[in-house]
Protein backbone atom coordinates (compact mmCIF):
# COMPACT_ATOMS: atom_id res chain seq x y z
CA UNK A 1 0.00 0.00 0.00
CA UNK A 2 1.18 3.10 -1.19
CA UNK A 3 0.81 6.52 0.87
CA UNK A 4 -1.84 7.56 -1.45
CA UNK A 5 -3.48 4.44 -0.52
CA UNK A 6 -3.42 4.80 2.82
CA UNK A 7 -4.19 8.81 2.88
CA UNK A 8 -7.55 7.57 1.48
CA UNK A 9 -8.20 5.16 3.31
CA UNK A 10 -8.09 7.27 6.41
CA UNK A 11 -9.72 9.94 4.67
CA UNK A 12 -12.98 7.78 3.77
CA UNK A 13 -12.34 6.27 7.40
CA UNK A 14 -12.75 9.67 8.96
CA UNK A 15 -15.81 10.76 6.65
CA UNK A 16 -17.44 7.50 7.93
CA UNK A 17 -16.38 8.26 11.30
CA UNK A 18 -17.90 11.71 11.17
CA UNK A 19 -20.99 11.48 9.18
CA UNK A 20 -24.44 11.84 11.37
CA UNK A 21 -25.85 8.98 10.33
CA UNK A 22 -29.82 10.78 10.43
CA UNK A 23 -30.64 14.32 9.98
CA UNK A 24 -32.93 15.68 12.45
CA UNK A 25 -36.27 14.39 12.32
CA UNK A 26 -37.43 18.16 12.25
CA UNK A 27 -35.62 18.90 9.43
CA UNK A 28 -37.74 16.48 7.07
CA UNK A 29 -41.12 17.92 8.35
CA UNK A 30 -39.66 21.60 8.09
CA UNK A 31 -39.20 20.89 3.91
CA UNK A 32 -42.37 19.36 3.71
CA UNK A 33 -44.22 22.63 5.50
CA UNK A 34 -41.81 24.42 3.33
CA UNK A 35 -43.06 22.69 -0.02
CA UNK A 36 -46.69 22.94 0.71
CA UNK A 37 -46.17 26.73 0.68
CA UNK A 38 -43.57 26.71 -2.62
CA UNK A 39 -45.06 26.59 -5.94
CA UNK A 40 -43.22 24.28 -8.82
CA UNK A 41 -41.77 25.76 -11.72
CA UNK A 42 -42.94 25.59 -14.90
CA UNK A 43 -41.42 22.71 -16.69
CA UNK A 44 -41.98 20.11 -19.07
CA UNK A 45 -44.50 18.18 -17.59
CA UNK A 46 -47.57 19.22 -17.94
CA UNK A 47 -49.44 19.13 -14.51
CA UNK A 48 -52.77 17.14 -15.32
CA UNK A 49 -53.83 17.67 -11.76
CA UNK A 50 -53.47 19.55 -8.52
CA UNK A 51 -52.52 17.77 -5.47
CA UNK A 52 -54.04 19.60 -2.27
CA UNK A 53 -51.65 20.61 0.59
CA UNK A 54 -51.21 18.07 3.54
CA UNK A 55 -51.51 19.10 6.81
CA UNK A 56 -49.00 18.25 9.54
CA UNK A 57 -50.87 14.88 10.48
CA UNK A 58 -50.82 14.19 7.13
CA UNK A 59 -47.10 14.73 6.83
CA UNK A 60 -46.16 12.87 9.51
CA UNK A 61 -47.72 9.99 9.08
CA UNK A 62 -46.82 10.17 5.27
CA UNK A 63 -42.83 10.88 6.57
CA UNK A 64 -43.44 7.70 8.73
CA UNK A 65 -45.31 5.59 6.15
CA UNK A 66 -42.19 6.58 3.53
CA UNK A 67 -39.54 5.77 6.17
CA UNK A 68 -41.22 2.39 6.72
CA UNK A 69 -41.92 1.52 2.67
CA UNK A 70 -38.31 2.69 2.26
CA UNK A 71 -36.98 0.37 4.85
CA UNK A 72 -39.22 -2.40 3.91
CA UNK A 73 -38.33 -2.56 0.06
CA UNK A 74 -34.27 -1.90 0.47
CA UNK A 75 -34.77 1.55 -1.66
CA UNK A 76 -30.90 2.67 -0.84
CA UNK A 77 -32.01 6.72 -2.51
CA UNK A 78 -27.94 7.73 -2.56
CA UNK A 79 -26.78 5.22 0.14
CA UNK A 80 -24.17 3.57 -2.15
CA UNK A 81 -22.52 2.18 0.84
CA UNK A 82 -25.06 2.48 3.86
CA UNK A 83 -28.44 1.35 2.57
CA UNK A 84 -30.69 1.87 5.79
CA UNK A 85 -29.95 5.17 5.73
CA UNK A 86 -33.35 6.20 6.64
CA UNK A 87 -34.47 6.03 10.04
CA UNK A 88 -38.02 6.43 12.10
CA UNK A 89 -40.50 8.77 11.53
CA UNK A 90 -40.32 12.09 12.54
CA UNK A 91 -41.88 12.58 15.91
CA UNK A 92 -41.38 16.18 17.04
CA UNK A 93 -43.53 17.93 14.13
CA UNK A 94 -43.81 21.54 14.73
CA UNK A 95 -47.40 22.58 16.28
CA UNK A 96 -49.58 23.55 13.19
CA UNK A 97 -51.28 26.20 15.39
CA UNK A 98 -54.72 27.44 14.60
CA UNK A 99 -56.13 29.09 11.48
CA UNK A 100 -55.00 32.46 11.07
CA UNK A 101 -57.33 35.05 12.71
CA UNK A 102 -58.05 38.62 12.43
CA UNK A 103 -58.70 38.71 16.44
CA UNK A 104 -56.84 36.83 18.62
CA UNK A 105 -60.09 35.69 20.70
CA UNK A 106 -58.00 35.14 24.02
CA UNK A 107 -56.48 37.44 25.68
CA UNK A 108 -52.44 38.02 25.79
CA UNK A 109 -50.74 36.48 27.98
CA UNK A 110 -49.01 38.17 30.53
CA UNK A 111 -46.01 36.04 30.85
CA UNK A 112 -45.55 34.76 27.66
CA UNK A 113 -42.87 31.89 27.30
CA UNK A 114 -39.92 32.78 25.88
CA UNK A 115 -39.49 33.02 21.78
CA UNK A 116 -39.69 29.39 20.13
CA UNK A 117 -36.38 28.00 18.24
CA UNK A 118 -35.59 28.87 14.93
CA UNK A 119 -36.17 25.66 13.51
CA UNK A 120 -38.61 26.11 11.06
CA UNK A 121 -37.22 27.12 7.95
CA UNK A 122 -38.41 29.19 4.81
CA UNK A 123 -37.29 29.55 0.78
CA UNK A 124 -39.31 32.61 -0.85
CA UNK A 125 -39.44 31.87 -4.31
CA UNK A 126 -40.96 35.62 -4.64
CA UNK A 127 -37.96 37.27 -3.03
CA UNK A 128 -35.05 34.77 -3.46
CA UNK A 129 -34.15 34.76 0.35
CA UNK A 130 -34.30 32.04 3.00
CA UNK A 131 -33.81 31.95 6.79
CA UNK A 132 -35.01 30.08 9.79
CA UNK A 133 -38.21 31.21 11.54
CA UNK A 134 -39.75 30.07 15.05
CA UNK A 135 -41.30 26.45 15.35
CA UNK A 136 -45.10 27.06 15.87
CA UNK A 137 -45.40 30.24 13.42
CA UNK A 138 -46.85 30.37 10.38
CA UNK A 139 -46.08 31.71 6.74
CA UNK A 140 -47.79 33.79 3.83
CA UNK A 141 -46.32 33.76 1.07
CA UNK A 142 -46.14 36.68 -1.36
CA UNK A 143 -47.67 36.18 -4.55
CA UNK A 144 -46.72 39.40 -6.37
CA UNK A 145 -43.39 41.09 -6.98
CA UNK A 146 -43.01 43.97 -4.21
CA UNK A 147 -42.69 46.94 -6.18
CA UNK A 148 -42.19 49.31 -3.16
CA UNK A 149 -44.28 51.53 -1.10
CA UNK A 150 -46.46 50.74 1.82
CA UNK A 151 -45.46 48.14 4.00
CA UNK A 152 -49.08 47.28 5.17
CA UNK A 153 -49.29 43.82 6.34
CA UNK A 154 -50.80 41.62 5.30
CA UNK A 155 -49.71 42.22 2.20
CA UNK A 156 -49.68 40.06 -1.02
CA UNK A 157 -46.23 41.53 -2.09
CA UNK A 158 -44.47 40.85 1.37
CA UNK A 159 -43.79 37.53 2.76
CA UNK A 160 -45.41 37.32 6.12
CA UNK A 161 -44.09 34.98 8.96
CA UNK A 162 -46.48 35.54 12.16
CA UNK A 163 -47.26 33.73 15.19
CA UNK A 164 -50.42 31.97 14.65
CA UNK A 165 -51.58 33.30 18.47
CA UNK A 166 -50.65 37.01 18.41
CA UNK A 167 -51.90 37.81 14.81
CA UNK A 168 -50.99 40.86 13.72
CA UNK A 169 -48.84 41.85 16.73
CA UNK A 170 -46.26 39.54 16.03
CA UNK A 171 -44.95 38.55 12.70
CA UNK A 172 -41.48 39.07 10.37
CA UNK A 173 -42.06 40.99 7.02
CA UNK A 174 -39.66 39.85 4.05
CA UNK A 175 -39.31 41.07 0.44
CA UNK A 176 -37.16 42.49 -2.03
CA UNK A 177 -36.85 44.24 -5.63
CA UNK A 178 -34.37 45.22 -8.02
CA UNK A 179 -32.37 48.32 -7.15
CA UNK A 180 -33.63 49.82 -10.24
CA UNK A 181 -30.29 51.76 -10.95
CA UNK A 182 -29.36 52.72 -7.86
CA UNK A 183 -26.48 51.69 -6.00
CA UNK A 184 -26.88 49.49 -2.95
CA UNK A 185 -25.63 51.73 -0.52
CA UNK A 186 -28.42 54.36 -2.08
CA UNK A 187 -31.19 51.60 -1.97
CA UNK A 188 -30.57 51.00 1.89
CA UNK A 189 -30.32 54.68 3.17
CA UNK A 190 -33.32 55.27 0.78
CA UNK A 191 -35.57 52.85 2.29
CA UNK A 192 -34.21 53.29 5.96
CA UNK A 193 -34.92 57.16 5.43
CA UNK A 194 -38.12 56.53 4.26
CA UNK A 195 -40.96 57.13 7.28
CA UNK A 196 -42.70 53.92 5.97
CA UNK A 197 -40.18 51.79 7.41
CA UNK A 198 -40.85 52.92 10.95
CA UNK A 199 -36.91 53.42 11.52
CA UNK A 200 -36.72 56.12 14.29
CA UNK A 201 -33.97 55.43 16.06
CA UNK A 202 -30.46 55.69 14.46
CA UNK A 203 -29.15 52.29 12.19
CA UNK A 204 -26.23 50.70 12.69
CA UNK A 205 -23.85 49.32 9.84
CA UNK A 206 -24.57 44.92 9.68
CA UNK A 207 -23.55 42.05 7.11
CA UNK A 208 -26.35 39.55 6.79
CA UNK A 209 -24.55 36.33 4.50
CA UNK A 210 -21.95 38.65 3.31
CA UNK A 211 -23.91 41.26 2.19
CA UNK A 212 -23.72 45.34 3.31
CA UNK A 213 -26.64 46.90 5.00
CA UNK A 214 -28.38 48.60 7.86
CA UNK A 215 -30.21 47.47 10.81
CA UNK A 216 -32.75 50.18 12.73
CA UNK A 217 -33.85 48.47 15.81
CA UNK A 218 -35.63 45.62 14.13
CA UNK A 219 -35.64 46.44 10.51
CA UNK A 220 -32.98 45.29 8.17
CA UNK A 221 -32.13 46.51 4.96
CA UNK A 222 -29.91 45.09 3.04
CA UNK A 223 -28.30 44.77 -1.26
CA UNK A 224 -26.63 42.41 -2.90
CA UNK A 225 -25.67 41.70 -6.33
CA UNK A 226 -28.19 44.59 -7.93
CA UNK A 227 -31.09 43.29 -5.68
CA UNK A 228 -32.28 45.11 -2.17
CA UNK A 229 -33.76 43.22 0.70
CA UNK A 230 -35.71 44.31 3.87
CA UNK A 231 -36.34 42.19 6.87
CA UNK A 232 -38.77 43.40 9.65
CA UNK A 233 -39.80 42.27 12.89
CA UNK A 234 -42.89 43.54 14.01
CA UNK A 235 -43.98 43.92 17.69
CA UNK A 236 -47.06 45.42 18.64
CA UNK A 237 -46.90 48.33 21.10
CA UNK A 238 -50.46 46.83 22.40
CA UNK A 239 -48.45 43.97 23.97
CA UNK A 240 -45.63 45.91 25.36
CA UNK A 241 -44.41 42.35 26.70
CA UNK A 242 -43.36 41.11 23.23
CA UNK A 243 -40.23 43.13 22.68
CA UNK A 244 -38.89 41.44 25.83
CA UNK A 245 -38.37 38.85 24.47
CA UNK A 246 -38.49 39.35 20.31
CA UNK A 247 -35.62 42.22 21.11
CA UNK A 248 -32.66 43.03 18.53
CA UNK A 249 -30.71 40.97 19.98
CA UNK A 250 -33.05 37.82 18.73
CA UNK A 251 -33.89 39.82 15.44
CA UNK A 252 -29.78 39.49 15.44
CA UNK A 253 -29.63 36.14 16.05
CA UNK A 254 -32.66 35.80 13.25
CA UNK A 255 -30.31 37.21 10.81
CA UNK A 256 -27.32 35.11 11.44
CA UNK A 257 -30.05 32.21 9.51
CA UNK A 258 -30.68 34.26 6.56
CA UNK A 259 -29.46 33.11 2.81
CA UNK A 260 -29.51 36.00 0.10
CA UNK A 261 -30.59 34.14 -3.03
CA UNK A 262 -31.12 37.36 -5.52
CA UNK A 263 -30.86 34.50 -8.15
CA UNK A 264 -33.80 33.03 -7.45
CA UNK A 265 -36.16 35.70 -7.16
CA UNK A 266 -39.14 35.70 -9.48
CA UNK A 267 -37.89 38.50 -11.24
CA UNK A 268 -34.53 38.26 -10.78
CA UNK A 269 -31.54 37.15 -13.09
CA UNK A 270 -32.45 33.23 -12.78
CA UNK A 271 -35.99 33.83 -12.76
CA UNK A 272 -38.43 30.58 -13.17
CA UNK A 273 -38.68 28.97 -16.20
CA UNK A 274 -35.14 30.29 -16.99
CA UNK A 275 -33.27 27.17 -15.70
CA UNK A 276 -33.59 23.64 -17.18
CA UNK A 277 -32.33 20.74 -15.54
CA UNK A 278 -30.47 17.63 -17.17
CA UNK B 1 -40.42 2.58 -7.99
CA UNK B 2 -38.46 5.64 -7.61
CA UNK B 3 -38.57 6.60 -11.08
CA UNK B 4 -42.64 6.27 -10.80
CA UNK B 5 -42.41 8.47 -7.87
CA UNK B 6 -40.08 11.36 -9.56
CA UNK B 7 -42.84 11.06 -11.90
CA UNK B 8 -45.48 11.70 -9.70
CA UNK B 9 -42.96 14.19 -7.79
CA UNK B 10 -42.42 16.56 -10.87
CA UNK B 11 -46.35 16.36 -12.20
CA UNK B 12 -47.16 17.96 -8.62
CA UNK B 13 -47.62 15.14 -6.22
CA UNK B 14 -46.58 16.34 -2.80
CA UNK B 15 -46.88 12.96 -0.66
CA UNK B 16 -44.77 11.25 -3.68
CA UNK B 17 -42.01 13.77 -3.33
CA UNK B 18 -42.54 13.16 0.48
CA UNK B 19 -41.44 10.10 0.31
CA UNK B 20 -38.67 10.71 -1.97
CA UNK B 21 -37.03 13.37 0.56
CA UNK B 22 -37.90 10.92 3.39
CA UNK B 23 -35.31 8.48 1.39
CA UNK B 24 -32.59 11.46 0.41
CA UNK B 25 -32.92 13.83 3.41
CA UNK B 26 -30.31 11.65 5.98
CA UNK B 27 -27.92 11.37 3.15
CA UNK B 28 -27.89 14.71 1.81
CA UNK B 29 -26.95 16.20 5.35
CA UNK B 30 -24.66 13.92 6.06
CA UNK B 31 -22.80 14.75 2.76
CA UNK B 32 -23.42 18.54 3.62
CA UNK B 33 -22.02 18.05 7.10
CA UNK B 34 -19.22 17.00 5.89
CA UNK B 35 -18.61 19.09 3.40
CA UNK B 36 -19.53 22.56 5.79
CA UNK B 37 -18.19 21.00 8.84
CA UNK B 38 -21.02 22.43 10.69
CA UNK B 39 -23.67 20.80 11.88
CA UNK B 40 -26.47 24.22 11.28
CA UNK B 41 -25.05 25.24 8.11
CA UNK B 42 -25.55 21.61 6.85
CA UNK B 43 -29.19 21.37 8.07
CA UNK B 44 -29.81 24.63 6.35
CA UNK B 45 -27.81 23.23 3.22
CA UNK B 46 -30.61 20.33 3.00
CA UNK B 47 -33.81 22.08 3.37
CA UNK B 48 -32.88 24.30 0.90
CA UNK B 49 -31.11 21.39 -1.30
CA UNK B 50 -34.25 19.70 -1.05
CA UNK B 51 -37.45 22.39 -1.36
CA UNK B 52 -35.19 23.37 -4.41
CA UNK B 53 -35.80 19.88 -5.75
CA UNK B 54 -39.38 20.48 -5.01
CA UNK B 55 -39.32 23.56 -7.08
CA UNK B 56 -37.78 22.98 -9.87
CA UNK B 57 -38.37 18.88 -10.23
CA UNK B 58 -40.72 19.66 -13.33
CA UNK B 59 -37.64 20.65 -15.00
CA UNK B 60 -35.68 17.65 -14.74
CA UNK B 61 -35.65 15.73 -17.95
CA UNK B 62 -34.91 12.27 -16.89
CA UNK B 63 -36.24 10.49 -13.90
CA UNK B 64 -33.41 7.95 -13.73
CA UNK B 65 -31.39 11.30 -13.01
CA UNK B 66 -32.83 11.73 -9.75
CA UNK B 67 -30.10 11.03 -7.52
CA UNK B 68 -27.38 12.49 -9.67
CA UNK B 69 -29.64 15.78 -9.50
CA UNK B 70 -29.58 15.82 -5.82
CA UNK B 71 -26.63 15.57 -5.66
CA UNK B 72 -26.12 18.80 -7.91
CA UNK B 73 -28.12 20.71 -5.82
CA UNK B 74 -26.68 19.65 -2.22
CA UNK B 75 -23.74 20.54 -3.69
CA UNK B 76 -25.22 24.13 -4.75
CA UNK B 77 -26.47 24.92 -1.58
CA UNK B 78 -23.19 24.01 -0.11
CA UNK B 79 -21.22 25.81 -2.65
CA UNK B 80 -23.93 29.29 -2.03
CA UNK B 81 -23.70 28.64 2.05
CA UNK B 82 -20.25 27.83 2.06
CA UNK B 83 -19.55 31.13 0.03
CA UNK B 84 -20.31 33.63 2.83
CA UNK B 85 -19.88 31.65 6.17
CA UNK B 86 -17.52 33.09 8.84
CA UNK B 87 -15.70 30.06 10.07
CA UNK B 88 -12.26 28.46 10.55
CA UNK B 89 -11.13 28.67 7.42
CA UNK B 90 -7.31 27.75 5.42
CA UNK B 91 -4.48 29.62 3.85
CA UNK B 92 -3.23 26.54 2.90
CA UNK B 93 -0.40 26.97 -0.14
CA UNK B 94 0.08 24.18 -2.40
CA UNK B 95 3.45 23.07 -2.00
CA UNK B 96 5.75 20.79 -4.02
CA UNK B 97 5.89 17.49 -2.82
CA UNK B 98 9.66 16.25 -3.20
CA UNK B 99 9.53 12.39 -4.60
CA UNK B 100 12.38 12.00 -2.68
CA UNK B 101 11.67 13.19 0.62
CA UNK B 102 10.36 10.08 2.91
CA UNK B 103 6.57 10.97 2.92
CA UNK B 104 5.12 11.63 6.33
CA UNK B 105 1.74 10.84 5.53
CA UNK B 106 3.16 7.11 4.79
CA UNK B 107 2.05 6.17 7.77
CA UNK B 108 -1.85 7.62 9.12
CA UNK B 109 -2.61 5.70 11.93
CA UNK B 110 -3.65 9.49 13.56
CA UNK B 111 -7.00 10.13 11.96
CA UNK B 112 -7.15 12.84 14.19
CA UNK B 113 -4.51 14.47 11.68
CA UNK B 114 -6.38 13.94 8.82
CA UNK B 115 -9.40 15.13 11.03
CA UNK B 116 -7.74 18.65 11.92
CA UNK B 117 -6.06 18.81 7.99
CA UNK B 118 -10.00 18.83 6.49
CA UNK B 119 -10.99 21.26 8.32
CA UNK B 120 -8.27 23.61 6.53
CA UNK B 121 -9.38 22.92 3.10
CA UNK B 122 -11.71 25.26 1.16
CA UNK B 123 -15.00 24.10 0.56
CA UNK B 124 -14.54 23.19 -3.36
CA UNK B 125 -11.64 20.77 -1.79
CA UNK B 126 -13.76 19.21 0.56
CA UNK B 127 -16.61 18.69 -2.24
CA UNK B 128 -14.94 16.89 -4.15
CA UNK B 129 -13.51 14.58 -1.36
CA UNK B 130 -16.66 13.93 0.35
CA UNK B 131 -18.25 12.96 -3.10
CA UNK B 132 -15.33 10.37 -4.04
CA UNK B 133 -14.27 9.32 -0.30
CA UNK B 134 -17.81 9.08 1.03
CA UNK B 135 -19.79 8.81 -1.55
CA UNK B 136 -17.87 6.92 -3.76
CA UNK B 137 -18.12 8.57 -7.06
CA UNK B 138 -16.39 8.09 -10.06
CA UNK B 139 -14.83 11.02 -11.35
CA UNK B 140 -16.90 11.35 -13.81
CA UNK B 141 -20.59 11.18 -12.11
CA UNK B 142 -18.11 13.92 -9.38
CA UNK B 143 -18.00 16.11 -12.19
CA UNK B 144 -21.73 15.56 -13.00
CA UNK B 145 -22.66 16.82 -9.52
CA UNK B 146 -19.95 19.15 -9.55
CA UNK B 147 -21.30 20.53 -13.10
CA UNK B 148 -17.53 20.61 -13.97
CA UNK B 149 -15.65 19.25 -16.84
CA UNK B 150 -14.03 15.82 -15.85
CA UNK B 151 -10.67 16.67 -16.50
CA UNK B 152 -11.62 19.55 -13.92
CA UNK B 153 -12.76 17.25 -11.62
CA UNK B 154 -9.79 14.71 -11.38
CA UNK B 155 -7.74 17.80 -11.42
CA UNK B 156 -9.02 19.25 -8.62
CA UNK B 157 -9.30 15.84 -6.43
CA UNK B 158 -5.61 16.04 -7.17
CA UNK B 159 -4.95 19.65 -5.61
CA UNK B 160 -7.44 18.85 -2.65
CA UNK B 161 -5.58 15.69 -1.71
CA UNK B 162 -2.55 17.24 -1.71
CA UNK B 163 -3.62 20.31 0.04
CA UNK B 164 -4.67 18.06 2.95
CA UNK B 165 -1.35 16.33 2.48
CA UNK B 166 0.59 20.03 3.29
CA UNK B 167 -1.93 20.50 5.51
CA UNK B 168 -1.09 17.70 7.68
CA UNK B 169 2.05 17.68 6.92
CA UNK B 170 2.57 21.56 8.81
CA UNK B 171 0.16 20.31 11.44
CA UNK B 172 2.51 17.51 12.27
CA UNK B 173 5.19 20.35 12.56
CA UNK B 174 3.09 22.94 14.63
CA UNK B 175 4.61 22.66 18.34
CA UNK B 176 2.08 21.27 20.60
CA UNK B 177 0.06 24.57 22.60
CA UNK B 178 0.25 26.65 19.84
CA UNK B 179 -2.33 27.79 17.80
CA UNK B 180 -2.93 25.67 14.46
CA UNK B 181 -5.65 27.69 12.33
CA UNK B 182 -6.19 31.22 11.96
CA UNK B 183 -9.38 33.25 12.09
CA UNK B 184 -10.22 35.00 9.14
CA UNK B 185 -13.33 36.19 9.52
Amino acid sequence: MNANDSLERGIADVYEREAPPRAPDWVLVSILDAIDETPQRRGLIPAPWRFRPMNTFAKAVIAAVAVIAIGAVGLSVLSPRNPSNVGSAPSTAPSAGPSPSPAPSTPPSPDPSAPPPLSSFFMSTMHGISLRYPAGWQVSKATKVWTGGALNLPSPDIDYIYDPTLYGDLFLAVASQPLAGKTGDTWVTDFISDPQSDCFTDSESITVNGAKGSLCGTVAAISVADRGYFIRLYTSNDRSWLGDHYDQAWFKGLLETVHLRPSDAVDGPGSPSASQSS
Amino acid sequence: MQAELVDRARRGDREAFSVLAAGAVDRLHAIARLVLRDTELAQDATQEALVRAWRDLPTLRDVDRFDAWLYRLIVRSCADIGRHRRRWRAEVTILPVDPAEPDSTADLADRDLIERGLRRLTVPQQTILVLTFYVGLTPTEAADALEIPVGTAKSRLHYAIEALRVAIAADERTPVGAPREGRTA
